[in-house]
C-alpha cells in the first residue's frame, strides 16, 4: 500500500485553503484520509504553513511519499 | 514540473471554459495533488497525455486572465472592499463619542454588516477553527 502526504484543497472559491494530508494513493478522491498532518494557508500574507513535524517526519521515515509540492513546503518549513 | 498552486485560482474562475475532461485533470492535478502518473493511472490514459493536457490548460487559462483579467478584478475588489470596511470602522468609531450619533451609527452597522458578509466569501478561517 502506497501512502502519500498530499495536499487536498479546502475552502470556498474566494478563499483557498489546503489541508496537508496522509493518505492511501488508492483512495486519492473520497475524501478519507488517514491522517492531517497540518494545513497550508495561501491567502495569507505571508502564507501560512502549519504542520505537526514529529508526525510528518515519523511518517516519512516510515515510508510515506510526500508529493513534490508538499515536500517543497516542508523543506521551506525546515521540517525535512 | 513544480505546481504553481496560483494555478487552482484560476481553475475557480476559468475551469467552466474548459471541457470536462480538462477540468477533471486539472482538478486532481491541482486541487487533489495528483501526481502525473497517478492521473494517467486513474483516468487510463498515458502519463504524456496528462503532461500535454495540464500545459494546455494552464496556457489557455493564462491566456484567458490576460484577456479577461477575472483574477486581477477580484484582487481589486477584495482591496477596494477591506478600504470601505476600513472608512465605515473610522465613522463607527467617532459615532460611539458622541450620544447624538447613535442613529448614524446603526446606519453604520447595517453598512458593516453588508461588507462583511461580502468580505466573508474571501475567508477561509472556519477551515483552522476546524480543528
Amino acid at each position: 500500500m502506497a501512502v502519500k502526504i498530499r495536499l487536498r484543497r479546502m475552502g470556498a472559491k474566494k478563499a483557498p485553503f489546503y489541508r496537508i494530508v496522509v493518505a492511501d494513493s488508492r483512495y486519492p478522491r473520497d475524501g478519507r484520509f488517514i491522517e492531517e498532518l497540518g494545513y497550508y494557508d495561501p491567502t495569507k500574507e505571508p502564507s501560512v504553513l502549519k504542520v505537526d513535524d514529529e508526525k510528518a517526519k515519523s511518517w516519512i521515515a516510515n515510508g510515506a511519499q510526500p508529493t513534490d509540492t508538499v515536500k517543497a513546503l516542508l523543506k521551506k518549513n525546515g521540517t525535512i | 514540473m513544480s505546481k504553481n498552486l496560483q494555478n487552482s485560482v484560476l481553475l475557480d474562475l476559468y475551469g467552466c471554459l474548459l471541457t470536462d475532461k480538462q477540468n477533471e485533470i486539472m482538478d486532481l492535478y491541482y486541487n487533489d495533488d495528483l501526481s502525473l502518473g497517478e492521473i494517467a493511472a486513474q483516468l487510463d490514459i498515458s502519463r504524456q497525455g496528462v503532461h500535454d493536457a495540464i500545459k494546455k490548460c494552464e496556457t489557455a487559462m493564462a491566456d484567458y486572465e490576460e484577456k479577461l483579467g477575472l483574477l486581477k478584478q477580484q484582487e481589486a475588489y477584495l482591496a477596494e472592499l477591506k478600504e470601505f470596511k476600513a472608512q465605515a470602522m473610522d465613522v463607527f468609531n467617532e459615532c460611539k463619542k458622541k450620544n447624538y450619533a447613535r442613529d448614524i451609527a446603526e446606519k453604520v452597522i447595517v453598512l458593516l454588516e453588508n461588507l462583511d458578509s461580502k468580505l466573508d466569501e474571501f475567508d477561509n478561517a472556519e477551515y483552522t477553527e476546524e480543528e
